[in-house]
């Protein structure tokens, strides 16, 4: 009856054969009951009144003794033709029954076996579609990278006089054209970096660095920054912190975002960095930033590193905060030509914190300054 | 001892790269020969036996980490340090450089005040270098 049932999906009821249903197992042990019933009623009335009926009807005991014989196996033949019948009936019911579950069964499996291609099909175009966008990142990395480097170096090359003498007109315009090759291949970092991660293709690297001499290397290389604005740069370190196990370049990614951040948004005061020694720090989501760690709660705490990047620059507002961390978003559109950048500096920081196994937040009074506040476990699992 | 002269094959297929290398290398007085894709590459090693090769990784025809492995087992150029210079920057790129035999690796955009530097020191470090 169910092998043709149409391929439907209205929950529980069409999994069970109709047979199974408590209603109708019920209704099956009321009608044996039921016929157990009329059965013992009918057969003692049978065997007492029909011995009466018997014994006055018959004349002498011989005649009643044969036709009480008689009588016995005409009882015994309707019983049984009776018995027949049940056990046919319940025979029948469970031959259904099981014809049902066969045909449910090979259903199913059909079912799950169009399940299992469609799924294999999802996962294979989802894997073409991975490899096209890192095979693609890629080329585009590369293509990319190609002129940069003819134009940075040839422009190096003539700047350093090497070509020839140029007067110092021609070495600023050089500097110019060299300033605007570093920051378009800044772009193209940023973005690619931003690609790589979003595609699963940044891989970090575990391994052990003196981070005193990665912290002394990043503020140095911001310092002309800040001195050409006229800003006091200070870093420092806790005494007990001297080595670091993770991904050095990363790190010093991070922190060199956040760092030209600070400068760029600052226009006097002081830029700092202060790196501290988290002895138990518990990997928990940070306040303020969503992109952050629900894979990573309920961990033992682990040794960490603090760093925090304060300045007194112009802030930001309270409702332009959730906004930071998500890419393309530099805050304030008016400021987008003051400060040039992607707006990716800060998505980047906050994705390579999450893959270093930290969390980043931020505290700011608008016009009053930033803090931005970075943790990182001492070791990356 | 370091030998102040090197003679270094460049295999690069882009002409502005190529020629950038050549100028950086030559103005340090090193004498350069450059070939624009592996085969070639190959076929000039073997016939130069060169001191350094440098070797862009995204060649034409043939692949730069095919490139090192089959220098890497021809026994006469064997031992010739080879840096790749690569604009591919991928995760692992560095890795796979160094496991097709690479002896360094220099991501474009290359610096031109710091290039030959880098060059040198793989080359001058490199124990192969030090009994020539």
């Amino acid at each position: 009856m169910s092998t043709n049932r149409p391929d439907d999906e209205h929950g529980q009821n069409s999994v069970l054969p109709p047979s199974c249903k408590p209603g109708s197992r019920w209704s099956l042990r009321c009608r044996a009951l039921l016929i157990t019933a009329v059965y013992a009623t009918v057969a003692s009335l049978w065997i007492y009144a029909s011995d009466h009926a018997l014994m006055a009807l018959a004349a002498d005991t011989e005649t009643f003794s044969r036709w009480s014989v008689y009588k016995g196996i005409g009882f015994v033949l309707v019983t049984s033709l009776l018995l027949l019948l049940l056990i046919w009936w319940a025979f029948g019911a469970l031959e259904k029954a099981y014809a049902d579950l066969k045909a449910l069964n090979q259903n199913l499996e059909k079912r799950v076996r169009a399940r299992t291609n469609e799924l294999e099909l999802v996962a294979n175009r989802a894997e073409t579609a991975d490899h096209l966008k890192s095979s693609f990142l890629a080329t585009m990395s590369h293509e990319l990278r190609t002129p940069l480097n003819s134009i940075i170096g040839f422009t190096g090359i003539i700047l350093q006089g090497m070509a020839g003498p140029i007067t110092r007109e021609q070495k600023k315009q050089l500097g110019m054209v060299r300033s605007s090759a570093r920051h378009l291949l800044d772009l193209i970092n940023d973005v690619l970096d931003i690609s790589k991660i979003e595609a699963g293709q940044l891989q970090v690297r575990r391994e052990l660095f003196d981070l005193t001499d990665a912290i002394d290397q990043v503020i140095e290389s911001v310092r002309p920054l800040a001195e050409k604005k006229g800003l006091s740069l200070h870093g420092d370190i806790a005494a007990e912190l001297s080595t670091m196990c993770s991904d050095r370049r990363r790190v010093e990614q991070i922190l060199l975002n956040l760092l030209n951040n600070a400068i760029k948004f600052t226009d006097q005061g002081s830029v700092a960095l202060h790196v501290e020694l988290e002895p138990a720090w518990i990997p928990t989501t940070a306040a303020g930033d969503a992109n952050n760690g629900a894979s990573l709660r309920g961990e033992q705490p682990v040794p960490a590193v603090q760093f925090r990047i304060t300045d007194t620059g112009i802030g930001i507002r309270p409702e332009d905060i959730e906004q930071l961390f998500k890419p393309f978003n530099q805050v304030d559109s008016g400021l987008t030509r003051q400060h040039d950048g992607t707006g990716l500096g800060l998505a980047i920081c906050s994705r390579l914190t999450k893959l270093l196994g930290g969390t980043i937040k931020v505290d700011s009074q608008w016009s009053q300054g930033s803090e931005f506040t970075v943790i990182l476990p001492l070791e990356l699992p | 001892m370091k030998k102040s002269r090197l003679n270094v094959l460049v295999i690069e297929d882009n002409e502005l790269n190529r020629y950038l290398l050549t100028f950086l290398l030559e103005h340090r007085g090193h004498r350069v020969r450059s070939a624009t894709d592996g085969p070639a590459g190959i076929a000039l090693a073997k016939a130069l036996l060169p001191d350094l090769v440098l070797l862009d990784i995204q060649l034409p025809t043939m692949h730069g980490y095919d490139v090192a492995a089959t220098l890497r087992e021809v026994e006469s150029v064997g031992n010739i340090p080879i840096i790749a210079v690569t604009s591919h920057a991928m995760a692992g790129d560095r890795e796979n450089a160094l496991a097709a035999g690479c002896s360094g690796y220099i991501e474009k955009p290359i610096d031109p005040d710091t290039f030959v530097d880098e060059v040198e020191s793989v080359c001058w470090q490199s124990p192969d270098m030090e009994s020539s």
